[in-house]
């Protein structure tokens, strides 16, 4: 598909990435071929359908790892943008766009969504004897499923991926899973998810009707669009609630999270490595890309609750893991608690605990994702999973054992592994943040110490003391294939733990500009923490609360009059420091104009505007409101339409 | 005094005519015809109901009544004649072999259908609430007929009779109504009747005869509390009948429903909207509640289509919250047109996955076997993957999933109940969904994960399997292109409003 004759170009709208190749559609859509060319093999050629099945993951994969060297770390905006009208009705001005683009908070989730995608397909090989043609299927559409979620920025399209992604997983936990439960747990997972996100659907139409409101002659789905409406608080706290319905129940937090130990033990392996390794980040993936962003006022209001639930999560989770008895829903529970780190760090609402947090999810990816496969690789031998069963592993498989061990610390979070990076983050951010401090630090990090205990007392019940079990005296150790599987994972965990310098890199400009948007008092106190001015903090921190109250009673007067773009509302926008459209994203890093030093020094270095408490409202301009806009200009706007 | 004006322009009313005359041909034919080519008839039906569709086509966009104001032929009208026509083609092409094999293929099948259709085509082009009765009436007694055509099978008996008998009373309550708005307005023509009504207000009078007319219009489209026939209904009749009244009558009374509550009855809007609130939602409710407990497919796809008419309901109510109303006079906003085509567009939407899902019911019809149980179902996944993988894309389409037609569909019933502020309606309409979609699994979960039972054949139709391919195209079609049937439907509805 060459995009480059797309009618849609001569769209004012339509864009085109820096690199002139839709690189992304290509990584969402191989998988989607993959699948639609496995429908037409016959079903009796096993061979090839493995090995095509895995050659198109390969492939996926390799293909995503080339978004990295023309990723570029020192803009905060969406990079190699497709953006092109999908559907429109031409006499109303709706449009749907196809809106494709990655930055740095998503551009980790989607490395991870491949090189997992590869690793459970691989895993699969010997696992899965029966329907093997119908299993591949499903597996490379929920790969293309996953992908689209983390790549659309249309809320339209971001919304049609992320249900698409239900079906195959609901087949693969109820046609290939084990346990007498397996169809309980799967349309319990399937609905759970559905009433979440379509609670989400609803939020999703009001934000679309806000903006069609402040814009009576635009209906559009666009996030970016939506980022620049201002919204009354009154809905702003029940959109909030909606989208938080949706994601708290993917993530899973608290109290949604019951679906989530009935569905990883009933699913296939492969699919439990999927679900926890990238369906539950979706969840913390949809808080950080819109819940926070869009109502940032509402996520302070709501730190409190949130930090309630993480933590009886991390706490909860964290000592149900403890008791079980089969493998499999120990790691379930063992997410739970992980999770609810995730969110507590995000909540945080300061870099170290957003930045922490994102690494945690991809640590969790990694780790659960190792995790589960050891769980299958056990129970592909045994057939069984219980704790009980086994003893003494370690002086028959030594290799597995070694392996186990290695994953096993990285989940608890031992220093100098992946975890104890994320984790270690979380709790600095918790500890400086100015919404939570360091009694939640303190509670949330006991999760740390009931982790190494459920995880170190599985170990030593497994893998140590007498081989006693009879049936496990003719166990196999592991073979290359299933060595394949784990050592990417292993590499990843050394790396990300001694070395994390270029993950952060990639997440620093998107999440500190996050950061601004949704606490926008905290660059300011850092800086007047930095000029040890007590006085101006306290200023600051009246400053924060007078500004949300002015916001929001300037928003709710607006909103109710009907106002024409251009006019009192726009004012009003630019007034209190709402961003242009060009400053918010979506548009082209490399693009002439943009400076990479200016960017720096703007970022950074400019003095804390005066605060002018009388109007009740702070003038912090955010950061690159110095007069230049960047956007879609005429002879930016597409780099291939010059060819 | 000119006398022309009193001469009714019947070129307005072709597709009517052809219709008509085509009815009475295979009545004709039928006596000709020997009993084992009676497929010839059915061919002539499709031709004639494709002539139709061509006569269609330099109508579009005329604005123009007729029979002094009681035919009114517009792009609203001409949305439904062609969407009864194409329902009336599908319905033609999936009957041919089942009735057949239920040894009922007689040429009185296609007579009566065609009588059905040409009585739905009258609703959809009625400018007047007489007009509208007779073709209420009209598709009526054709449907009755239809649904107990299986002489020997009792059930079909009981259904019939019910229905008739269910559907006799409506339609008195109805024509009461009618005579009610009468007495209060002097007219039956029903933009005198919006005139009238706008001048004199809302008197109790004309609130009951609105109440009247609601429950009229609700037993056709199987709205709660009006929906009681409908399992049994659906149930007895042959299956391809079954298909036909699921999206046929129901998307008449749709049509009926929406130009007199838009036109007429609209100074009366307070009431009505309030009044079709609780009907729409106890019908999401009751239908997809109703639904989780069903075993045969017939009964289970009856209370869906009941719980989707709630749904449909749900845009008349945000297009009549949304269009305001003065002295001076109505002013139909976008937001108060995008309410009602959404309601047609949903409408298209659901004919082609109903048609779609029935159509899977009959193919899976065995003299031994019914085919409606959703035990049936077990194991299709195995035996016949790609008819169970269309199967799956008509249940996902009907749960509203994306990205399939009935997504684009539901997803814009929200859109507008949003828009509308009816929050907690859109709400009923989330959670319903969320039922509806355990019981659209459970034939899922019979055809994926099940083993067959016994070892089946489906039937071979190509007429069949054809009409199953148009169904399966367009809804996947529309759910990823939506936009030129968007477009379709709004246009619809310009001269309406």
């Amino acid at each position: 598909m060459d995009l480059s004759y797309s009618p849609y170009l001569d769209n004012a709208y339509s864009y085109i990435n820096q690199i002139g190749f839709p690189i992304l559609t290509y990584i969402t859509f191989i998988p989607l071929l993959g699948a639609i060319v496995l429908l037409f093999v016959p079903k009796k050629e096993e061979g090839f359908i493995k090995y095509f099945a895995n050659i198109v993951a390969v492939v996926d994969m390799i293909l995503s790892f080339f978004l990295l060297p023309f990723f570029n770390t020192n803009t905060y905006k969406m990079q190699f943008v497709e953006k092109f009208t999908w559907f429109e009705m031409k006499s109303i001005n709706l449009q749907v766009f196809y809106f494709f683009g990655v930055d740095g908070i998503s551009m980790l989730l989607v490395l991870l969504t491949t090189i997992l995608g590869f690793l459970a397909i691989l895993s699969s090989w010997t696992a899965i004897t029966e329907r093997v043609k119908e299993y591949y299927i499903f597996l490379l559409l929920l790969q293309t499923g996953m992908l689209g979620v983390f790549f659309a920025m249309d809320f339209f399209l971001f919304y049609v991926f992320w249900e698409v992604m239900l079906v195959p997983m609901y087949f693969l936990i109820a046609v290939w899973g084990g346990g007498p439960r397996k169809l309980y747990s799967a349309i319990k997972f399937f609905l759970y998810t559905l009433f979440g996100s379509l609670f989400m659907l609803l939020g999703i139409l009001v934000l679309f009707f806000n903006h069609h409101n402040l814009y009576p002659y635009e209906y559009t789905f666009d996030l970016f669009k939506f980022l620049q409406d201002s919204l009354p608080y009154s809905l702003e706290f029940w959109v909030f609630l909606a989208f938080f319905i949706g994601f708290a129940i993917k993530v899973p937090m608290f109290p949604f999270h019951t679906w989530l130990p009935d569905a990883h033990v009933d699913a296939p392996t492969a699919g439990s490595v999927i679900l926890a390794g990238v369906l539950l980040k979706m969840g913390t993936y949809g808080f950080v890309r819109f819940s926070l962003p869009l109502f940032p006022t509402a996520s302070r209001n709501f730190i409190p609750m949130i930090a309630v639930l993480s933590v009886i999560g991390i706490i909860y989770g964290a000592m149900v893991a403890m008791v079980q008895k089969d493998m499999k829903k120990l790691v379930a529970y063992s997410s739970v608690s992980h999770l609810g780190f995730c969110m507590i760090g995000l909540f945080a609402l300061n870099p170290q605990g957003i930045l922490g947090s994102i690494l945690q999810m991809i640590n969790h990816g990694i780790s659960t994702g190792g995790l589960f496969l050891l769980v299958g690789l056990i129970y592909e031998r045994r057939h069984n999973r219980m704790i009980a069963e086994y003893g003494g592993l370690s002086s028959i498989v030594p290799v597995y054992a070694a392996f186990t061990l290695v994953i096993f610390l990285s989940s608890m979070g031992l220093p100098g592994m992946n975890g104890f990076i994320g984790e270690f983050l979380i709790l600095l951010g918790v500890f400086k943040s100015s919404y939570l401090g360091w009694i939640w630090a303190a509670i949330a990090s006991t999760g740390i110490i009931l982790g190494a205990a459920y995880l170190l007392w599985l170990y030593q019940r497994t893998f140590f003391g007498k081989l006693w079990n009879p049936k496990n005296f003719n166990l196999k150790d592991l073979n290359a294939r299933e060595m394949a599987t784990l050592i990417p994972l292993v590499v990843l965990i050394f790396w990300i733990g001694l070395y994390p310098k270029p993950f952060f890199k990639i997440m620093e400009s998107s999440v500190t500009h996050l950061v601004e948007r949704v606490n926008p008092g905290y660059k300011a106190a850092q800086v007047a923490q930095a000029k040890g001015s007590v006085t101006q903090i306290g200023n600051q921190k009246a400053g924060i609360k007078t500004s949300n109250t002015s916001r929001t009673g300037e928003s709710s007067g607006t909103s109710e009059t009907l106002v024409l773009p251009g006019s009192k509302a726009e004012k009003a926008r630019v007034e209190r420091g709402f961003q242009t459209p060009s400053q918010l994203g979506s548009g082209d890093p490399n693009l002439s104009g943009f400076k990479k030093t200016s960017f720096k020094e703007n970022l950074w270095d400019r003095n804390v505007p005066p605060i002018d408490l009388s109007k009740g409202r702070i003038f912090s301009s955010p950061p690159l409101a110095n007069g230049r806009l960047i956007g879609f200009k005429a002879e930016n706007s597409n780099p291939l339409r010059s060819n | 005094m000119d006398i022309f004006q009193y001469i009714p322009n019947l070129s307005l009313l072709y597709p009517e005519i052809i219709v008509t005359v085509l009815a009475l041909m295979v009545l004709i034919a039928d006596l000709v015809v020997s009993k084992k080519r009676k497929v010839i008839i059915a061919v002539l039906a499709i031709l004639g109901l494709l002539v139709a569709l061509l006569s269609c086509i330099p109508l579009l966009g005329v604005n123009k009544t007729t029979f002094s104001g009681m035919f009114i032929c517009d792009p609203f009208a001409m949305f439904f004649r062609i969407l009864f026509l194409v329902i009336g083609v599908l319905t033609i092409f999936i009957s041919i072999f089942y009735i057949a094999m239920e040894k009922i293929h007689l040429g009185e099948y296609y007579a009566l259908l065609l009588f059905a259709i040409l009585g739905m085509m009258v609703m959809a082009a009625a400018n007047d609430l007489m007009i509208i009765y007779l073709g209420i009436e009209l598709m009526a007694l054709s449907v009755y007929a239809l649904v107990g055509f299986l002489k020997h099978d009792l059930k079909s008996n009981e259904a019939a009779l019910k229905y008739f008998v269910l559907g006799a009373f409506t339609s008195g309550i109805l024509l009461y109504g009618i005579s009610l708005l009468y007495g209060e307005t002097g007219s039956t023509n029903l933009g005198e009747i919006q005139k009238s009504l706008i001048a004199g207000g809302s008197s109790r009078t004309a609130v009951l005869a609105m109440i009247l007319l609601i429950a009229g219009f609700s037993f056709k489209i199987a709205a709660v509390p009006f929906h009681l026939w409908c399992p049994d209904a659906y149930d007895g009749a042959p299956t391809s009948i079954t298909a036909f009244m699921s999206v046929g009558p129901k998307a008449a009374g749709f049509a009926a429903l929406l130009r007199v509550f838009v036109v007429a009855l609209l100074p009366l809007k307070e009431e009505w909207t309030i009044l079709l609130w609780v009907i729409s939602a106890s019908t999401m409710i009751l239908g997809n509640v109703m639904g989780v407990t069903q075993t045969n497919v017939k009964r289970l796809l009856a209370y869906s289509s009941i719980a989707h008419a709630g749904y449909g309901l749900m845009g008349l109510v945000a297009a009549g919250n949304v269009i305001t109303i003065s002295r001076s006079g109505i002013e139909y906003t976008e937001d108060g047109r995008m309410g009602i085509y959404m309601v047609m567009f949903y409408l298209l939407v659901y004919t082609f996955m109903n048609l779609g899902a029935f159509g899977m019911v009959l193919l899976l019809r065995k003299n031994s076997l019914r085919g409606d149980e959703i035990s049936n179902f077990a194991g299709l996944a195995k035996t016949n993957p790609f008819y169970a993988a269309a199967m799956t894309i008509f249940l996902l389409s009907l749960m509203g999933f994306p990205p399939f037609a009935g997504f684009v569909g539901k997803f814009y019933l929200f859109t507008v109940a949003i828009q509308a502020k009816l929050y907690i309606l859109a709400v009923i309409g989330v959670l319903t969904s969320v039922i509806s979609a355990y019981y659209y699994f459970l034939i899922i979960r019979a055809m994926y994960i099940e083993s067959p039972k016994e070892s089946f054949q489906l039937i071979q139709s190509k007429s069949l399997v054809f009409a199953l391919m148009i169904t399966l195209i367009l809804t996947v079609l529309i759910g990823l292109y939506p936009s030129p049937f968007l477009n379709f439907a709004r246009e619809s509805i310009f001269k309406l409003m």
